[in-house]
């Protein structure tokens, strides 16, 4: 730990720029290269409506479709419809379209449970309409801006824009390791990515807080790179513990949370370390450089300040 | 005897806090858990509801087409959200059909209702000419006449001014006729001639009422005939095995990040434990009130709420041990550290709070879902873990019982 209070961060300010664009770059082409796999809820899928002859309970259904297909279902228990045999339990289960051989299977899978009627088997649309999509990403872009005329008031125009860039680039990264890991994505991911957006912005608005008071307190015999450095050092513990806090809860709900949730969480896992090392490698970094080269004159180092009195 | 009276209003709140909390999170029946969850509206994911299939079949209307059915789906799920039904699933199935998931049971009729109305709204002229139809309305909206009674507004658009104007102009002195369907809702009279494009709606609405009625004229009119093919309770969406894990998961989490806290920081960490057991009572309190529906987005907006409680107490903490290592006495090191560190918190949550109000106003489904609670965690955690904290840990100073400088997680310097 006292380590990380020690370095001189914005030394490596460049490299970090370098990193943060090969990580960008690698991301997009993962995404390009191997696409999002996008679930049911944005692509549709199938409706099977299935009726077994016993009770069956839902853990047993959705273990038998995971064992079948070697992927999740979407399982609703519903209404028995007709009949009066009072053990009958029904489910409605969504999927993506099935192959003959898939069905196969899973149906067998199925009887091992119970005798079952299927009831109803059709073609379903997507329920993550691209209105709502549209809708979400326009309210976000005018959150963004909204919050860079908060941040230019109280802070600096120039740390508004490269939170923003900052939080970009933790949605990039998410969204490459999703296309990496191939992740499957609900209607949940609509959840997480926000969250991911409310976590970074935190985080950045922190971090940008320290080099805001210590612009203003600068030390006498302080580079504008010492101070920049020693805003890093006298936040990053801070950042580590409430990073650790909200990992060690998504961890939890990674390792034991149901399958339904899991891109839920490790969306916001991803985003939550993306988030939390952007505020200093994208966010300070990005800052400090375009700062040093537009206001150089005005953070003079303490070599010229010397020259200059005397 | 000043150190005893301040330990025993810190007793006292601790008790009342534990007692709370305790009474709240006990799985006894006729405790507080139960009494919550029963107040609690949960949506379509974590508890389910009605499960509706529409098909839509051919009428005067036109006959069914894919294209139709979408433009039907797209009507309906537009209709749903401005009656303000949290996150349905409305999706098409097969050619013909679509499918209407919605929470709850109590409300099914209405929306029901609602949901299944073609909605074909036309003002007709007494010798049965039509003179405006739903095409011609920008915007329907509600408000109340000079009488105090309930309308609906219509702001018309394209020729719809015009039309109507010239309408009202030939027929002063006789009604006209405002039918939704087949039904007559209201024949007013024609004082005089009507300019401007704005009409209004009388029938003697509740509130309710009206708001629908203008939901479904800005929703637009369904372009088929649907008819109801099926009606039936189901399940969660996220199904009931996995939200029962998913709970456990997260309460192990939070213990996890409870004793991290009191790792870290020593007595400040219990005092902010208890800080956030309060912003939690609260929180759960404040949303209860305004009749939340509780989902999945909405309880990530929840969780980080509580993130940012945590970090506001965090960030707090590591500015009161700092001030404490630059060899402040306890007492300035923490009123420094306060002092400090208020700023860094107010500017992180207003900054989230004016995105979670956007979100609010802007979005809609889950991001309007998500938005509700994170607005509320973060206007709640502002009091909770800066003015309340600051609170507990002056009130635990003022005892004279902690002094040692290692209970804040500071080592011992020698003086």
């Amino acid at each position: 730990m006292s380590f990380l209070t020690r370095v001189r961060y914005m030394r490596y300010a460049r490299q970090y720029v370098i990193f943060a664009v090969v990580t960008i770059l690698i991301a997009l082409g993962a995404l390009l290269v191997r696409g999002l796999n996008l679930g049911i809820d944005f692509t549709g899928g199938l409706l099977l409506d299935i009726q077994f002859e016993k009770t069956v309970t839902m853990e047993q259904v959705r273990g038998a479709v995971s064992q079948a297909l070697g992927m999740d279902a979407q399982i609703q228990q519903v209404e028995v419809k007709g009949g009066d045999n009072p053990e009958a339990t029904e489910y409605l289960m969504r999927t993506p379209v099935l192959t003959d051989e898939q069905k196969a299977q899973l149906f067998a899978g199925l009887t091992q449970l119970s005798p079952y009627e299927l009831v109803g088997e059709d073609a379903v649309s997507a329920t993550v309409s691209s209105e709502l999509t549209r809708n979400a990403l326009l309210a976000i872009a005018i959150a963004l801006v909204l919050q860079v005329i908060y941040i230019s008031i109280r802070f600096e125009f120039r740390m508004g824009v490269t939170a923003v860039v900052a939080l970009v680039h933790d949605m990039i990264i998410t969204l490459g390791v999703l296309a990496l890991t191939q992740v499957e994505i609900s209607s949940n991911f609509v959840a997480a990515a926000l969250t991911v957006l409310g976590y970074s912005m935190n985080d950045t608005v922190v971090v940008l807080d320290r080099l805001r008071e210590n612009l203003h307190s600068r030390r006498k015999d302080e580079s504008f790179e010492e101070m920049c450095s020693r805003s890093i050092q006298e936040v990053v513990t801070r950042s580590i513990y409430t990073g650790v806090s909200v990992i060690m809860m998504l961890v939890a709900m990674i390792v034991l949370g149901g399958s339904t949730i899991l891109d839920l969480s490790v969306t916001m896992l991803v985003g939550t370390l993306a988030g939390t090392y952007s505020s200093i490698v994208v966010a300070a970094a990005l800052w400090f450089l375009w700062e040093r080269n537009h206001q150089g004159g005005r953070h003079p180092s303490p070599a010229k300040a010397r020259r200059a009195k005397a | 005897m000043k150190g005893g009276w301040n330990g025993l209003v810190l007793a006292l709140i601790l008790v009342l806090v534990g007692g709370t909390i305790g009474f709240y999170l006990s799985p006894a029946p006729d405790t507080g858990s139960a009494r919550i969850l029963q107040h609690m509206k949960l949506g379509l994911d974590l508890k389910g509801g009605a499960h509706i299939v529409l098909e839509g079949v051919d009428s005067e209307l036109g006959e069914v087409t894919p294209d139709k059915i979408q433009a039907a789906r797209s009507v309906i799920e537009n209709r749903i959200n401005s009656l303000g039904v949290s996150e349905p699933v409305v999706q098409v199935d097969g050619r013909n059909r679509i499918i209407v998931e919605i929470a709850g049971a109590a409300d099914i009729d209405e929306a029901r209702e609602v949901i299944g109305k073609t909605a074909v709204l036309k003002f007709v002229d007494p010798e049965g000419n039509e003179v405006l139809t739903g095409k011609d309305v920008e915007k329907a909206g509600v408000s109340t006449d000079q009488y105090g009674n309930f309308v609906v507004t219509l702001k018309l658009k394209g020729e719809g001014p015009d039309k109507f104007y010239e309408a009202t102009a030939k027929w002063v002195g006789s009604p006209i006729y405002i039918m939704l369907d087949d039904d007559v809702i209201s024949n007013p009279v024609v004082r005089q001639p009507i300019p401007g494009g704005e009409a209004t709606i009388e029938g003697n609405f509740t509130a309710e009422e009206a708001g629908q009625l203008a939901a479904l004229i800005n929703g637009g009119a369904l372009p088929i005939k649907l008819v109801e093919v099926e009606a039936r309770m189901v399940s969660a969406t996220l199904g009931a095995d996995s939200i029962a894990k998913s709970l456990r998961a997260g309460a192990i989490g939070m213990i996890a990040v409870l004793l991290f806290m009191v790792l870290l920081y020593r007595v400040p960490g219990f005092l902010a434990d208890i800080a956030l057991g309060v912003y939690a009572i609260l929180n759960m309190i404040v949303l209860l009130m305004i009749n939340n529906v509780f989902t999945l987005p909405g309880i990530a907006g929840v969780l980080l709420g509580i993130a940012m409680a945590v970090d506001g107490n965090v960030i707090i903490f590591e500015r009161i041990k700092e001030e404490l290592r630059k060899g402040k006495g306890l007492r300035s090191g923490i009123d420094a550290g306060f002092h400090r560190a208020y700023v860094t918190v107010l500017d992180s949550q207003v900054t989230t709070a004016i995105a979670a109000a956007i979100l609010l106003w802007l979005g809609t489904g889950p991001v309007r879902g998500f938005a509700v609670t994170l607005l509320v965690g973060t206007i709640l955690s502002m009091f909770t873990a800066i003015t309340f904290t600051r609170w507990l840990v002056l009130l635990t100073v003022n005892t004279g019982w902690f002094n040692k400088r290692t209970l804040f997680g500071v080592k011992e310097v020698a003086e």
